[in-house]
């Protein structure tokens, strides 16, 4: 059986490889989308009430919510492993770039390179001190996560074979060990795929410039340069869990992938602007050469 | 490395005589790469030398696939599926040197390539070496009704309110 509903500004789709009764069934859709929007009201830079934007507003300390502890520490971990390119602190520069709150998708304002994780904040068990008002983004992974929380309540309802699907990022277990056949869509066409990737109880996320482009820009900045990259088209990652993936398929815009492959189990493939690629020797696909 | 996806593939029919192995097609390869890379140092270092002699030691990865295969008939199709590895080896002015090549094969096409540079000497391996990395195929996209699929892995739909939004911005730019 299938959900099929639009959150997080995307399509989702959730397979679930076993029956449920139409309450049971209902009742498990309520509880994914009260858990989405939870989410959501905690970490989108898109709501007004959400949490962010409230602390886009003040400086001070602010208690957080028990399932942001994963996802700052990684953002933290990460930061300090990609030089600050993989930063929250984007969300200011996506902004004014025109990736706002309207869509509004011009440049308005002149792009200012973000502050540093230590001059902006101090995290710490789920309290963060915010000491410059600072408009966070935690669109590189936290859909990923998002995907990992879902999952997280499956299990919690005995269900363990399924396959979760919010645009693209992709999170599978199977107890009957079927591996998933994934395609690694074409970003210069998106009737067509390059390749196709084998997954089994794991996910695959994937980051691209092509959907969320507009101008000069789409929704990947490189703080540093504050252009979106030009060299690579696409990135995909497998990993354990969806947040990894999630993330890691951004930082591979930014920096070389062994540098990640020391810190993290994963595996990837980049899709270079010639249209050559680079990947990890245990990426199980097949793809299309010319 | 690519075995969850090796096929059985499609067994044609025996011909006698003009049958060719898929270790000579892979064979066939490796020396066209080992030709190359000789041609790649002699360009870069005024080398005329030419390889004296190649030899070539094929080995499947996986046994899996490869129980019949030994007198596929001459068509494109018809090579069995699998993932081949095959040392190349030729002499450089200093001496016997060899690369790695893995190649994996199905319905005919190479899907996957890879060169390993093994060279020993400093020369070698900087020619190797950058061979190995300038060794890069290019890829190509086939159409999703083309290739069984359970899913597809790309950047996330975008939302309507962003469509939209471009939609008025190409508006007018047109004015």
């Amino acid at each position: 059986m299938q959900y099929e509903f639009d959150a997080i500004g995307t399509r989702w789709q959730i397979d679930l490889y076993s029956s449920l009764s139409s309450s049971k069934k209902k009742n498990l859709l309520n509880k994914i989308k009260d858990t989405i929007f939870e989410f959501d009201s905690v970490y989108s830079r898109f709501r007004q009430d959400s949490l962010i934007t409230r602390m886009s507003r003040k400086t001070g300390i602010y208690n957080l919510p028990s399932h942001a502890d994963f996802l700052f520490s990684l953002y933290e971990r990460l930061y300090y492993l990609t030089d600050g390119a993989f930063t929250p602190l984007i969300g200011q520069i996506l902004s004014d770039a025109g990736y706002d709150r309207n869509y509004s998708l011009i440049s308005t304002r002149k792009l200012n390179h973000p502050p540093l994780w230590r001059d902006a904040m101090e995290y710490d068990a789920l309290k963060l001190n915010l000491k410059k008002p600072a408009l966070l983004d935690f669109g590189a992974a936290g859909k990923g996560y998002l995907v990992d929380i879902v999952g997280n309540l499956l299990h919690k309802e005995k269900i363990y074979s399924y396959c979760i699907d919010a645009g693209g990022d992709i999170l599978y277990k199977s107890k009957e060990y079927k591996p998933l056949r994934v395609g690694l869509e074409n970003p210069n066409n998106l009737k067509q795929v390059i390749g196709v990737a084998s997954i089994l109880n794991k996910s695959i996320c994937a980051s691209a410039g092509n959907r969320r482009k507009w101008g000069k820009f789409n929704h990947i900045i490189d703080p540093h340069t504050l252009s979106s990259p030009t060299n690579i088209l696409a990135t995909w990652a497998i990993a354990d869990i969806a947040v990894l993936a999630d993330a890691l398929s951004t930082c591979l815009f930014f920096i070389q992938p062994e540098v990640l492959k020391k810190e993290y189990n994963f595996e990837y493939l980049m899709l270079n602007s010639d249209f050559s690629i680079e990947k990890s020797p245990n990426f199980s696909s097949e793809i299309f050469y010319k | 490395m690519e075995d969850s996806h090796i096929s059985e593939g499609i067994q044609s029919e025996e011909k006698s005589g003009n049958s060719m192995s898929p270790k000579l097609v892979v064979g066939a390869l490796v020396i066209i790469l080992v030709v190359a890379i000789v041609g790649f140092g002699s360009k870069n270092k005024t080398n005329s030398q030419s390889p004296e002699r190649t030899q070539l030691t094929i080995t499947p990865d996986s046994s899996k696939t490869m129980g019949a295969s030994a007198s596929s008939p001459l068509s494109a199709s018809s090579y069995k599926d699998n993932t081949y590895s095959a040392q190349g080896e030729y002499v450089s002015p200093g001496g016997d040197e060899h690369l790695q090549v893995k190649v994996t094969l199905k319905d005919g096409l190479i899907t996957d390539a890879e060169v390993t540079p093994e060279a020993t000497r400093p020369n070698s391996i900087k020619f190797q070496g950058i061979f190995a990395s300038n060794f890069k195929p290019l890829v190509v996209g086939k159409n999703i009704d083309e290739v069984k699929l359970d899913k597809v892995a790309g950047s996330s739909l975008s939302p309507k309110g962003f469509n939209d939004a471009i939609e008025k911005i190409k508006q007018q730019a047109k004015v």
